[in-house]
């Protein structure tokens, strides 16, 4: 295409800023649906919305193998031990999207068996309003993910 | 239009099913009658309660497993299908016998009757044999009390929490416990950023 000829062979960066770059760009989600926010994912992620665009179509469903886990849905006292047995099961660097109202505060459900609020045990880094959130939220929160790791502050 | 409309009114008032007629006219309401006076008569029990067609006798805790294997296995009744077990926590109400009143649901196939059989549970002292040995569908039912009212079922062969998780200190249905909780939604250890798995 020519176009080789106008570019330098070669491009200075931080090693860090490649690291992030490339961390944001291959985020390997990993699902923790409880709920109908987890339907809203699958939404998110099939063809219509199509995650994928957004270098975030990776779904694997161990946690060894992934680096950000979304908490969809209500998190109950007998889950909860397991969400956080999966939350350490998860190499590093690992990131944490509580998405909806349930597992932000636990919604509607203020109950003596629904945690209220996923973020009493596990760190979170981003909260997505809904009820539950439309794909679109889902997307806008994975870009504002992507900012804070490309600029580090993840 | 508004002679459509009362004749939908009046179809209304018809279907309603509040009212039983005390003598029974439709032929599952016999049926339903005629079993609960055999069932009377067979165990001398008490009058049962009536509602909607449905009979319900009250039964002492010594005698449930023993009725109950012979309404199974009497082909006269054949009340082979346990439906339900659960209980009631009548706490400061006033009018019933005891604090708790465990319900068993049965139902024939043979003879398409219903039944219920209702037995009291002293609070201070919770416990009634298990019916597990005669309904197979007991068990879970069972434990299922157990674990939401704190019910103990003697001869149970796995008496444990099936909903909640084993090391729950309360039992969530009693009506004297509070809505959200005595803090067993906030007991888990707060996990840090960086914390390494404990292999």
């Amino acid at each position: 295409m020519g176009l080789e000829d106008l570019l330098p062979p070669f491009f200075a960066t931080k090693l860090q800023t490649l690291l992030n770059w490339s961390r944001k760009n291959s985020l390997w989600p990993m699902p923790f649906g409880t709920a109908c926010c987890a339907i809203e994912l699958m939404s998110t992620l099939s063809s219509r919305y199509d995650l994928s665009r957004f270098g975030a179509e990776v779904l694997r469903f161990s946690p060894r193998q992934s680096d950000l886990l979304i908490v969809g849905g209500r998190v109950c006292v007998k889950m909860m031990p397991v969400l956080q047995k999966i939350y350490l099961q998860m190499p590093e660097p690992k990131w944490v999207v509580s998405m909806g109202a349930c597992a932000s505060c636990g919604g509607v459900f203020d109950t003596y068996t629904m945690i209220q609020g996923v973020d009493q045990f596990i760190p979170v880094d981003i909260y997505i309003p809904g009820c539950p959130p439309r794909p679109e939220n889902v997307i806008d929160a994975l870009q504002m993910l992507q900012e804070q790791i490309g600029s580090g502050k993840k | 239009m508004s002679e459509e409309k009362k004749d939908v009114e009046s179809n209304d008032e018809k279907s309603s099913d509040f009212d039983i007629d005390p003598n029974p006219k439709q032929e599952w309401q016999t049926r339903e009658k005629v079993m609960a006076e055999k069932v009377a008569e067979r165990f001398e029990l008490d009058a049962p309660v009536v509602f909607r067609g449905q009979y319900e006798f009250t039964v002492e805790a010594s005698r449930i497993v023993q009725i109950l294997r012979e309404l199974k296995e009497d082909e006269e009744f054949a009340f082979n299908r346990l439906t339900d077990v659960t209980a009631v926590d009548y706490l400061k109400l006033e009018g019933y016998e005891e604090r708790f009143a465990v319900l068993y649901f049965i139902y024939s196939y043979e003879h398409k009757t219903h039944l219920r059989l209702r037995v009291w549970v002293d609070e201070d002292d919770p416990r009634l044999p298990t019916v597990s040995g005669v309904f197979g569908a007991a068990n879970w039912g069972e434990r299922e009390v157990y674990d939401m009212f704190g019910l103990e079922f003697i001869g149970h062969p796995n008496l444990e929490r099936i909903l909640l998780p084993t090391n729950f200190g309360s039992f969530p249905l009693r009506k004297d416990y509070p809505l959200r909780g005595r803090g067993e939604r906030d007991d888990f250890p707060r996990l840090r950023r960086g914390e390494k798995e404990d292999l």
